[in-house]
C-alpha cells in the first residue's frame, strides 16, 4: 500500500508521473491514477484525513488506493449475473478470500480476473475478438491472463484459422503497443524485463518462495523453482489432449487455463494472493458443467485460503495495524515452521481441487474441511512441533 | 603447527603436508557436533587484509572459518562475528575460494576499527554436523593467502578491471530520511562464478539489501531493487563511515566490468511498518470484528443465500 500511495503522491503531488520503476505492468497504475486524482480533489476541497495506527497510507486514501480492485469484484459479480450465473456470483463476491486480497491487503488480482472473467463471457458467446481483446488487456494486468489467450491462438494454429489469428496479433500487438507507450518513451522497459524474467524463470535474483518444493527443501531458486517448467509445458499439452476429446473450445481453455493456474501455484515461486487465480475459473467451469460441489469446494478453497494467508503470511498485525511482528492470533501465527505449514496444506488445498474437477462430480460435503484440518494439525505438528525440516 | 580438537565420539584425521587434508567420521548423536582445527597465523591487518582461502567441503556438513588477532599493546580482539557469512556455510564437495576482509569483520565484531598495528595471529576451521548426522566427511584446505586492499578510483561512470566489490559513494552525507526503497540500474560483468549483492548503506549502517544475483546469460544489464527489509547481511568491503554509499558485494568470483546508469531512491513520507504497539483492548476489539466481517458474515450470507434460493425439487 505504502507503494501505490508512493507513486500517486508523488505524481499528485509533483506532477511526476514515474512510469520507469512501478513496480507492476503499467493498467494498475493507470486505474490507480484515475481513481486517485478524486481523492485529490476531497483533500483540495479540505478533507482531513486521519492516519490509522501505523498504517503507511491514510484511512480514505488506502480506500482510494484500494477502489479499483473493489470495483473490479463488483464487475465480476455483475458479469456473473449478467449471464445467468447467480451462485458463482454470490460465491464469488462473498469469498473472504476475494475480500481480504482487494479490499483488506490490496493486492491486485481482481483487476486481471475481472478481464479474465469477461474473455471468458466472450468466449462462450463465441465472440473471440472480443474474448482476445478482453484476455490481453487481462494479461497486461498480470501475465496469467495471457494464458488463455496463448491456448485461444494454438488451437487456432491446428486449425488453420489465418484470419483469426491477424485479427488476434492486430489486437494484441495494439493493446501491448498502447498500454507501453508511456513505459518505453520513460525508458522503463528494463524493470519490465527485471520482471517478466523473473515470472517466466530466467532471472538470476535469488529469493525464498512461498510453494511446496521452495518450502520444504528450503532452498533459495533464482527467483522461480526450476520445475516451474512442468507447468509451461503441461498446459498446451493438456489442451491439446483435451480439446481432441471435446469439442468445447471454452470448457477445454477453461479447464486447461486452471490445471494452470493450480500448476503455477505448486511448481513457480508462488506469491500468496495467487491463491485467488483458480477460484473464478473453477467458479465458471463449474456452472458450465453443472459441478455445484465444484463451486462450494471453490468457495471454502477460498475461506481456508484466507485463514492460511492472513495467519501464516501477512500476518493480521500487518493488515490491520500497519505492524509487522505482532501476533494478535498466536498461537495459530508467528510459529516455527510456519511456511512449511502454509505450503503443506495450500498444496493439499490445490490437489483436492485437482481432485474435484478431474473426479466425477460429487456434491459437496463439509468433511473435506475437516480433512484440510487434519492436514493442517499434521503440518503443524511435524514441522513447528518436531521441526523435522531441521533434523 | 596445526592442533585439533574433536568430541571423544568423532574419528578426525590430520594431514597437514602441504595442504590441510581433515577426514572426519561423525557417529549418530543427539547433540550437534563439531571437529576444529587451529593454527597460528601472521597477517598485518594494515597490509593485508583481505584473505583468499580455497577450501573444498563434504556436503551434508556446514562449516567456517575464524579469525583472531592482537593489537599492538598485546591485547586480543575476535576478528569473526556469528551471523558473518564466513560462519556455518554449507559444505559445497567442491572447491571455493572463500574471500574475507579481516578488517570489516573485526569492525563487525567489535564495532570499532582495528588500531594501527593489529595482526591476525590465529584461525581456525570447523566442521559441524546437525543432530543425528553420520557419515565421513572431508574438508581440504587447498589455499590460505592474504592480499593488500586495492582501491582504484574513477570519476567515470564505467570501470573496468578485477574486482571484489564495487563502491558508488553517493557524495551525500549519511542519509537521515527514512529510505523506503531504492533502484540501482548497471550494467555488470564478471567471471563465471560471479555471485554478488548490492548494499545501500550509510556510513557503516546497511540501510537496504538487494536479491544476491549471479550473472544473467541473456543481458549483462540489470534493475536491483533494495529494501530495508532485506537487510540480513553486510558488504565484505567496509563502508566510508562519513558518507552513503551503494556497494556491489562479490560474494564469490570477480567482478570484470561495471557501468552504473542510474539510481533512484524512493523516500518515506509516513511510517511504513513501524515499530509500535496498540492498545491490547483496541486490538482485541479490531480483530474481532475483522473476523466478523471477514468470515463470519459472508460465509453465514453466502449460506443464507444458499437456503433461500434452495431448488423445490
Amino acid at each position: 500500500m505504502a507503494l501505490w500511495a508512493d507513486y500517486q503522491r508523488i505524481f499528485y503531488g509533483s506532477g511526476i508521473l514515474d512510469f520507469k520503476y512501478f513496480p507492476t505492468l503499467p493498467p494498475l497504475y493507470y486505474a490507480q491514477l484515475a481513481i486517485y486524482s478524486f481523492y485529490t480533489l476531497l483533500r483540495i476541497g479540505g478533507l482531513q484525513d486521519p492516519v490509522l495506527f501505523y498504517h503507511s497510507t491514510y484511512a480514505i486514501e488506502g480506500v482510494f488506493l484500494k477502489l479499483p480492485m473493489i470495483l473490479a469484484d463488483m464487475g465480476v459479480f455483475l458479469l456473473f449475473v449478467r449471464t445467468g450465473r447467480i451462485l458463482p456470483a454470490v460465491l464469488y463476491y462473498l469469498n473472504p478470500f476475494m475480500i481480504y486480497l482487494s479490499a483488506a491487503w490490496g493486492t491486485y488480482d481482481s483487476l486481471m480476473i475481472v478481464f479474465l472473467v469477461a474473455g471468458f463471457v466472450a468466449l462462450e458467446k463465441g465472440n473471440k475478438p472480443l474474448a482476445t481483446l478482453a484476455f490481453t488487456v487481462s494479461g497486461l494486468v498480470k501475465l496469467f491472463g495471457f494464458i488463455p489467450l496463448a491456448l485461444i491462438v494454438l488451437d487456432n494454429i491446428a486449425r488453420r484459422r489465418f484470419k483469426d489469428i491477424s485479427v488476434q496479433f492486430a489486437i494484441v500487438s495494439s493493446s501491448v503497443a498502447m498500454t507501453f507507450a508511456p513505459v518505453i518513451l520513460q525508458g522503463g522497459l528494463q524493470t519490465f524485463f527485471s520482471g517478466f524474467s523473473r515470472f517466466v524463470g530466467i532471472s538470476t535474483a535469488q529469493g525464498t518462495g512461498w510453494n511446496i518444493v521452495s518450502a520444504l527443501q528450503g532452498t533459495q531458486f533464482q527467483a522461480v523453482s526450476p520445475f516451474v517448467w512442468i507447468a509451461y509445458l503441461s498446459i498446451p499439452v493438456f489442451f491439446v489432449l483435451q480439446i481432441r476429446k471435446s469439442s468445447s473450445l471454452l470448457l477445454s481453455v477453461l479447464k486447461a487455463s486452471l490445471l494452470g493456474a493450480i500448476l503455477l501455484n505448486i511448481f513457480s515461486q508462488a506469491e500468496p494472493q495467487w491463491l485467488s487465480w483458480p477460484i473464478p475459473i473453477a467458479l465458471i467451469y463449474a456452472s458450465a458443467t453443472k459441478r455445484t460441489g465444484l463451486s462450494y469446494y471453490a468457495y471454502s478453497f477460498g475461506a481456508i485460503a484466507t485463514f492460511l494467508v492472513m495467519t501464516l503470511t501477512q500476518g493480521s498485525s500487518y493488515i490491520l495495524f500497519g505492524l509487522l511482528g505482532g501476533a494478535y492470533l498466536a498461537p495459530l501465527e508467528g510459529f516455527v515452521g510456519a511456511l512449511p505449514v502454509y505450503a503443506t496444506t495450500t498444496l493439499s488445498l490445490l490437489l483436492l481441487l485437482i481432485g474435484y474437477l478431474y473426479g466425477k462430480p460429487v456434491k459437496f460435503k463439509l468433511e473435506v474441511l475437516a480433512l484440510v484440518m487434519i492436514i493442517y494439525a499434521q503440518a503443524y505438528f511435524w514441522f513447528s512441533i518436531i521441526g523435522i525440516q531441521n533434523l | 603447527m596445526w592442533q585439533l580438537s574433536a568430541p571423544s565420539s568423532t574419528v578426525a584425521n590430520l594431514d597437514a603436508n602441504h595442504l590441510l587434508s581433515l577426514s572426519i567420521t561423525f557417529s549418530k548423536q543427539d547433540v550437534v557436533q563439531a571437529v576444529s582445527i587451529s593454527r597460528n597465523v601472521n597477517f598485518s591487518l594494515d597490509e593485508n587484509p583481505i584473505v583468499i582461502v580455497g577450501m573444498s567441503v563434504s556436503g551434508g556438513v556446514h562449516y567456517g572459518i575464524r579469525f583472531t588477532g592482537t593489537t599492538p599493546s598485546g591485547a586480543t580482539f575476535d576478528a569473526w562475528r556469528e551471523g558473518s557469512r564466513l560462519q556455518h556455510r554449507p559444505g559445497l564437495g567442491t572447491i571455493e575460494n572463500v574471500t574475507a576482509n579481516l578488517v570489516a569483520e573485526t569492525y563487525l565484531a567489535n564495532n570499532q576499527l582495528p588500531l594501527p598495528g593489529s595482526k591476525i595471529t590465529r584461525l581456525w576451521f570447523y566442521v559441524e554436523a546437525t543432530i543425528g548426522t553420520s557419515g565421513d566427511f572431508s574438508l581440504q584446505a587447498t589455499s590460505l593467502q592474504a592480499f593488500e586492499l586495492k582501491q582504484t578510483t574513477t570519476s567515470s561512470t564505467e570501470i573496468s578491471g578485477t574486482f571484489s566489490g564495487i563502491v558508488i559513494n553517493l557524495g551525500l552525507p549519511s542519509l537521515s530520511q527514512s529510505i523506503f526503497q531504492a533502484y540501482a540500474s548497471y550494467d555488470i560483468r564478471g567471471t563465471s562464478d560471479l555471485r554478488y549483492t548490492p548494499f545501500l548503506v550509510s556510513g557503516t549502517s546497511v540501510l537496504a539489501q538487494g536479491y544476491t544475483y549471479t550473472q544473467n546469460a541473456f543481458t549483462s544489464h540489470q534493475v536491483a531493487v533494495l529494501l530495508p527489509q532485506r537487510v540480513t547481511g553486510f558488504p565484505s568491503i567496509l563502508p566510508n563511515a562519513n558518507f552513503s554509499s551503494i556497494i556491489i558485494s562479490a560474494d564469490a568470483g570477480s567482478i570484470t566490468h561495471f557501468k552504473i546508469e542510474d539510481l533512484t531512491f524512493k523516500l518515506t513520507s509516513t511510517s511504513d511498518l513501524g515499530t509500535g504497539s496498540v492498545d491490547s483492548n483496541t486490538a482485541q476489539l479490531f480483530m474481532a470484528s475483522y473476523l466478523v466481517f471477514l468470515f463470519v458474515t459472508p460465509v453465514a450470507a453466502v449460506i443464507l443465500f444458499v437456503k433461500v434460493f434452495k431448488n423445490e425439487n
